[in-house]
């Protein structure tokens, strides 16, 4: 560990909060109905949108209908790029005549992209034409609005008192697109393009290299992809290494700028909740157990990187930090971008669950990939978009439901009672998330057709498939490298995963939303104990860690911390 | 106070006995099938009985010590969470016991239509019979008194002794059944069939025969089903894991590692908490009609409460004298003294105790020459004639005392008035005292505020909870009151209505709100108020119509009654956190000894040094079961309540059941496992 690499991550993480403030202003505005600077800009393109649309803005519903409006657009665009991938030899943009995906492949792929997780069992340059890359830039918008507007709803059912509609899901859903993710996205596909990222429609570029060997490139719309792949925390990149990929990421700034892209907008939502609650106090403590759980978490894996594998050290290689030697545990890391910038990329990916990589998160140290794999089982540090704070907020309620009643008091929060109904759903989505990602990953170390993908013996073979599943159900994408995802089996099962992983909870979330909008507010007195301070902060850690962690532990007993102990005995699978 | 309560201790021979071999009918599974948690053990228990009776006839003795001891823990684990319930329910069985006792059968004298009278029996009585009691009789049902007026001994009911006077008419006419009448005669409207009296409900719910979930207890076993869920989740994927090490985990291990892994302490406690929370308010001669009234008394944001009888004792005193110009107070005294010797009235002994201050003792008056001067609506004053003196003593309502004295040629001097209308402005109430055309002085009466009213309500108030005190008084004297109790608002000027508009207004800011009341004309905010106590000496609709009795008919108990409400509150709240908190050892203890044989690296996960894998999964069993037991007392007792903010009592029950959760277990596990080992009992 050096100085510098340590300050490089504290400033990154800095940046990307500084950031977050005004920008968690803004979009607390957009989704109050409030003036901003930009609507100018905004409001004439929204009206016309909705006028095409036949959308009355001034309605809106409750949670039943926005949930039902919102799941059947998602699965309409579901069919539309399932389509698109099946039958992309007959469409434009594509110069390869790549042909249709196989069925499975193509369920998988259409899937992951609706559901924000952008698992890819393919390689986008070698089997995805531009059209069908572009259609999946189309979900990875709209699968970021989605997950943002189901929490919009979820605050408007905390904030409204004895009210029944959470808001018009076509409304927000348009607003998302137009004032958040699409301005954005084209800023920072301009700066990636400036760090030379291609932007083209052509597919290939042939050139000849410095040594004077032809080489085909494969090229395409890189940019606007890798703007919002990491700006909607989809993940899902053009190439197949995804940021591992100098296209896509070409250099230590761009690394950190993929960094930003990935974590601005989930603080931001963070502390727009909490201007849109009105207590911005309690925001800020949610927001310092997350940003708590991001620093553990770095501080491990970046400890376990730095010091690297102390086998290699016997073998006699250098593994200590000098002038010319990054030293460490550099396999499967890029020499450019340093262990520090790598270790921060990792722990971005998994906490916001964005999925992308630029490093091999199968050749991190054994506790470090169970670290990154702990970030997505909890799947709350920040998150996802929208889901990410939904996640937290679940825990919020069961955390706040059990020391609730130490106090003495039916619990309540932020002045809504926590009944029978809230107790039943919140439990019921932590539930979901841990039996959805457990049974899969246990019926598939039990079956061959699971056994069979798996590249390496041993508790590591055992995590490159808890990883899988850890990913999949939490919408994050990334791969443990090693494990062939690309079969039958994994393409059925893990697509299953991600759907159920994606929808069960957003259900029982928006109808908490609902079951909510519908109470009195209580004021608070001293009787209630306060959302927001030390003590606040100790009882939502502690559900996250007793509750939301403990599930796991079995697992990752046999998987990484058996790995990590073997390792220290000598033992080594091969 | 009361003489007697029905209050019985749950550690008594008799109960004990009665709560073991309940623990043991409790096993029936359709019975346990009701504790969700508690039934998934004893589905454990049955699969490592069937192991343990298979290793038996197969003669595989090599673990037969190990999954036998395992098997009788566990079963324990279900026996104690039966005991906790059973020995809950144990002593309001015996409460309703005693009650029982006081309901005999009585003969009933039934008044017919035509006058005439017939015995018959008090279970043949109906709703709207019309039936005499005379001295010495025991009332045969509910009613209402609609001729006469007695005295009546409600000690059955009340534990209290003294008389109570009820009367036809107005607030005082309900009578219950198993009552006696001790002097008088009086006609009586029955108002409650057989079976569904006064006495008869309050012996079901003592009993608990119609106790139903509430609804924190309700989502709490939902957070609990949930969890055992989870972990059942857990449990069921480590055969695979360990097959993916061509690994074999025995059944017994599995069910072992997750009967601790489910908030077994929480559940078998959870319903022996919910009945020791109503029995402490039995405990308090308090009647709860229904554990979610309880449970309310805990989310009380507001108490409405009567001046009288709450907040003062309800009567005038005297507190000082204010002689006029000129006149010693000790002459004062001594004539308020003798015009109020026959004053029974309360403010009047008030007099006399004050003027036993300035030495003046009672004495002896000559009948013959004095003559008491009642006090009366029209004069608003009362007094003596003593005939040999001519001197005519009075005393009474200022203007009316002034008048008495221009009748008789005196003048009044302007500081006595200005005195009184000092006293007036305080509060207080201004009795002139007079002889003949001499204007004496001014006796200050006050309404007195009981005793550490104002600490009880200050320390409501340090938990969030707002008093507002209704009075029929002034304003005046109501902000008097309402500044020395320390009130956080009040109402004067009071109608019947005002309680039901306030109750009203603060529930539409989503607050709950307690109230006491014992007339008729409380009834529809007793019922509207989301704690009703209605006082036992009120009237039936207001019985009916408060989800609460207190049969000390002592209004400043609303106090307690949320403290209990809390506490219940914060017993289960602690316990579960507790519970959870106990995962954490448990997993330290049993995961490296259940993947010993199949992973032997992850020895140093067994961070508490146990000394075998088979120890250490019996120890955390044990530990499981025992825990269970050790709770009990604190399940029946509650835990420690004082009133505080609710951040201070966070923080109090985090750190001893959340942290001690965390910690208790890991050293209560590696003290069995030592004895275990020293013990070789693997």
């Amino acid at each position: 560990m050096t100085f510098t690499g340590v300050f490089q991550m504290a400033i990154t993480l800095l940046i990307m909060v500084i950031a977050a403030i005004p920008l968690s202003r803004y979009l607390s505005h957009v989704f109050n109905g409030e003036k901003t600077f930009l609507d100018f800009l905004f409001t004439p393109v929204e009206n016309l949108t909705f006028r095409f649309l036949n959308v009355n803005k001034k309605e809106e519903t409750d949670w039943v209908r926005y949930l039902k409006t919102g799941l059947i657009i998602n699965f309409l665009m579901l069919a539309i790029v399932y389509f698109i991938l099946k039958f992309q030899n007959y469409l434009p943009f594509n110069q390869m005549r790549y042909k249709g995906l196989s069925w499975d492949l193509d369920f998988n792929t259409a899937i992951s992209f609706i559901t924000n997780t952008n698992w890819q069992n393919y390689g986008g340059e070698e089997v995805l034409s531009n059209f069908s890359q572009m259609a999946l830039v189309f979900l990875q918008f709209t699968s970021a609005a989605t997950g943002l507007v189901f929490a919009v709803a979820f605050i408007r059912g905390l904030v409204r008192r004895e009210a029944k509609y959470v808001g018009n899901f076509y409304v927000d859903f348009i607003k998302g697109i137009y004032r958040l993710f699409l301005p954005l996205a084209i800023l920072f596909a301009v700066i990636m393009l400036w760090q030379g990222a291609p932007q083209t429609f052509s597919m290939q570029k042939k050139v000849t290299n410095m040594t004077g060997v032809k080489q085909t490139l494969s090229v395409g719309p890189v940019a606007s992809m890798t703007a919002i792949e990491n700006l909607g925390t989809n993940g899902g990149g053009f190439y197949d290494a995804n940021a591992a990929q100098p296209y896509e990421n070409p250099n230590p700034f761009t690394n950190a700028l993929i960094i930003f892209m990935m974590g601005t907008i989930p603080i931001a939502l963070f502390l727009m909740y909490g201007i849109m609650i009105g207590n911005k106090k309690h925001a800020w403590t949610l927001f310092a157990v997350a940003m708590t759980l991001i620093v553990v978490c770095l501080a491990v894996i970046y400890s376990q990187e730095a010091s690297g594998n102390p086998f290699l050290s016997k073998l006699g290689a250098n593994i200590h930090v000098s002038k010319n030697n990054p030293g460490g545990n550099m396999e499967g890391k890029q020499e450019h971008i340093g262990i520090a910038q790598t270790s921060l990329f990792a722990t971005a990916t998994t906490a916001f669950t964005t999925g992308n990589v630029d490093s091999a998160h199968d050749s991190f140290m054994p506790l470090s990939g169970m670290i990154l794999m702990s970030e997505m089982m909890l799947n709350l540090i920040f998150g996802g978009k929208g889901v990410g704070l939904l996640n937290m907020l679940t825990m919020v309620i069961i955390g706040v439901f059990i020391a609730g009643l130490m106090v003495g008091r039916t619990p309540e929060f932020l002045g809504k009672k926590i009944e029978a109904k809230e107790v039943k759903l919140a439990t019921l989505a932590m539930f979901a998330h841990a039996f959805i990602i457990l049974i899969p990953f246990a019926i598939t170390v039990a079956i061959p057709a699971g056994l069979a993908e798996i590249f390496n013996p041993g508790p590591h073979g055992l995590s490159e498939i808890l990883y899988a599943y850890t990913s999949t159900v939490a919408n994050n994408g990334s791969a443990f490298a090693g494990l062939n995802g690309n079969t039958l089996f994994y393409n059925i099962s893990l697509g299953l995963t991600v759907f159920f992983g994606r929808y069960v909870p957003i259900i029982c979330q928006v109808a908490i939303a609902g079951s909510l909008i519908k109470k009195k507010s209580i004021p608070e007195s001293a009787g209630t104990f306060p959302a927001h301070g030390p003590l606040f902060y100790a009882v939502v850690m502690g559900t996250i860690l007793l509750v939301g962690a403990l599930t796991f532990f079995p697992a990752l007993a046999l998987g990484p911390i058996a790995e990590h102990f073997a390792m220290a005995e000598g033992h080594l699978f091969y | 106070m009361p003489q007697k309560s029905y209050y019985v201790s749950a550690f008594s021979k008799k109960i004990l006995s009665s709560a073991i071999r309940d623990s043991f009918k409790k096993l029936n599974p359709k019975v346990l099938i009701k504790n969700p948690v508690m039934f998934v053990v004893e589905i454990g228990a049955v699969i490592t009985t069937i192991l343990l009776v298979k290793d038996l006839f197969l003669h595989n003795f090599k673990f037969i010590s190990f999954i036998f001891q395992i098997t009788i823990w566990l079963w324990f684990t279900v026996l104690f969470a039966n005991f906790a319930e059973s020995i809950s329910e144990g002593r309001g069985k015996a409460q309703a016991d005693s009650l029982r006792k006081t309901k005999t059968e009585v003969i009933a004298r039934l008044l017919k239509i035509n006058g005439r009278e017939e015995k018959i029996k008090a279970s043949q009585l109906r709703k709207g019979d019309v039936i005499i009691a005379e001295t010495g009789d025991t009332i045969p049902a509910d009613g209402e008194i609609i001729e006469g007026i007695a005295s009546v001994d409600e000690s059955a009911i009340t534990g209290e002794s003294a008389p109570v006077i009820r009367e036809s008419g107005g607030d005082r006419s309900a009578v219950t059944g198993g009552t006696k009448v001790l002097s008088d005669k009086i006609l009586i409207k029955v108002t409650s069939n057989p079976g569904e009296g006064f006495i008869d409900k309050m012996i079901s719910l003592v009993e608990g025969a119609s106790r139903q979930k509430t609804p924190n207890e309700i989502a709490l076993n939902i957070l609990l089903v949930v969890l055992t869920a989870l972990f059942l989740v857990v449990v069921v994927t480590i055969t695979p894991m360990a097959g993916y090490f061509h690994g074999y985990i025995s059944p017994v291990i599995l069910v072992a590692l997750l009967v601790c892994l489910i908030p077994t302490t929480i559940g078998a406690l959870l319903s022996a908490i919910g009945i020791s929370g109503m029995d402490r308010l039995v405990k308090h001669n308090v009647i709860a009609m229904s554990g979610k009234a309880v449970e309310a008394a805990g989310d009380v944001n507001t108490l409405l409460l009567d001046k009288t009888g709450t907040i003062t004792f309800g009567n005038r005193m005297a507190v000082s004298f204010i002689p006029a110009p000129g006149v010693n107070v000790n002459e004062l005294a001594d004539y308020a003294q003798l015009s109020s010797l026959s004053d029974e009235t309360p403010e009047g002994r008030s007099i006399v105790t004050l003027a036993k201050q300035y030495g003046l003792r009672g004495r002896h008056i000559d009948e013959k020459n004095v003559k008491f001067i009642p006090f009366s609506a029209m004069t608003r004053m009362s007094g003596v004639d003593i005939a040999d003196k001519k001197e005519s003593v009075r005393k009474g309502a200022v203007e009316a005392v002034v008048k008495f004295v221009e009748q008789n040629k005196g003048t009044v001097d302007k500081n006595t008035i200005k005195n009184a209308e000092e006293i007036s402005k305080k509060g207080g109430t201004p009795l002139a005292v007079a002889i003949n055309n001499r204007m004496l002085g001014i006796i200050h009466l006050k309404d007195v505020v009981k005793g550490g009213i104002k600490e009880r309500i200050n320390s409501l108030r340090k938990i969030g909870i707002k008093t507002i005190m209704i009075t029929g008084d002034n304003p005046l004297t109501a902000k008097a009151i309402a500044d020395e109790a320390g009130v956080d608002e009040f109402v004067a000027e009071a109608t019947p209505e005002t309680k039901m508009a306030i109750i009203k207004k603060e529930q539409g800011l989503g607050k709950l709100i307690a109230m006491t009341g014992d007339g008729t004309n409380d009834a529809p905010a007793l019922a509207q108020a989301d704690v009703g106590v209605a006082m036992n000496t009120g009237t039936m609709p207001a019985k009916e119509a408060g989800n609460m009795i207190d049969l000390d008919s002592n209004p400043t108990k609303l106090i307690e009654i949320v403290e209990i409400g809390k506490q219940l509150l914060i017993t289960r709240g602690s316990l579960t956190t507790f519970s959870i908190a106990n995962d954490v050892a448990k997993y330290f203890a049993i995961i490296p000894a259940m993947f010993a044989p199949v992973f032997p690296w992850l020895a140093p996960l067994n961070i508490m040094g146990l000394s075998s894998p088979g120890s250490a999964i019996l120890s955390a069993v044990i530990f499981n079961a025992v825990i269970i037991i050790i709770l009990v007392p604190l399940a029946l007792r509650g835990v420690k309540y004082k009133p505080a903010a609710a951040s201070s009592i966070l923080t109090r029950n985090l750190l001893i059941y959340g942290f001690g959760g965390l910690i208790v277990p890991f050293i209560g596990i590696k003290l069995i496992d030592i004895i275990i080992t020293y013990l070789h009992l693997v």
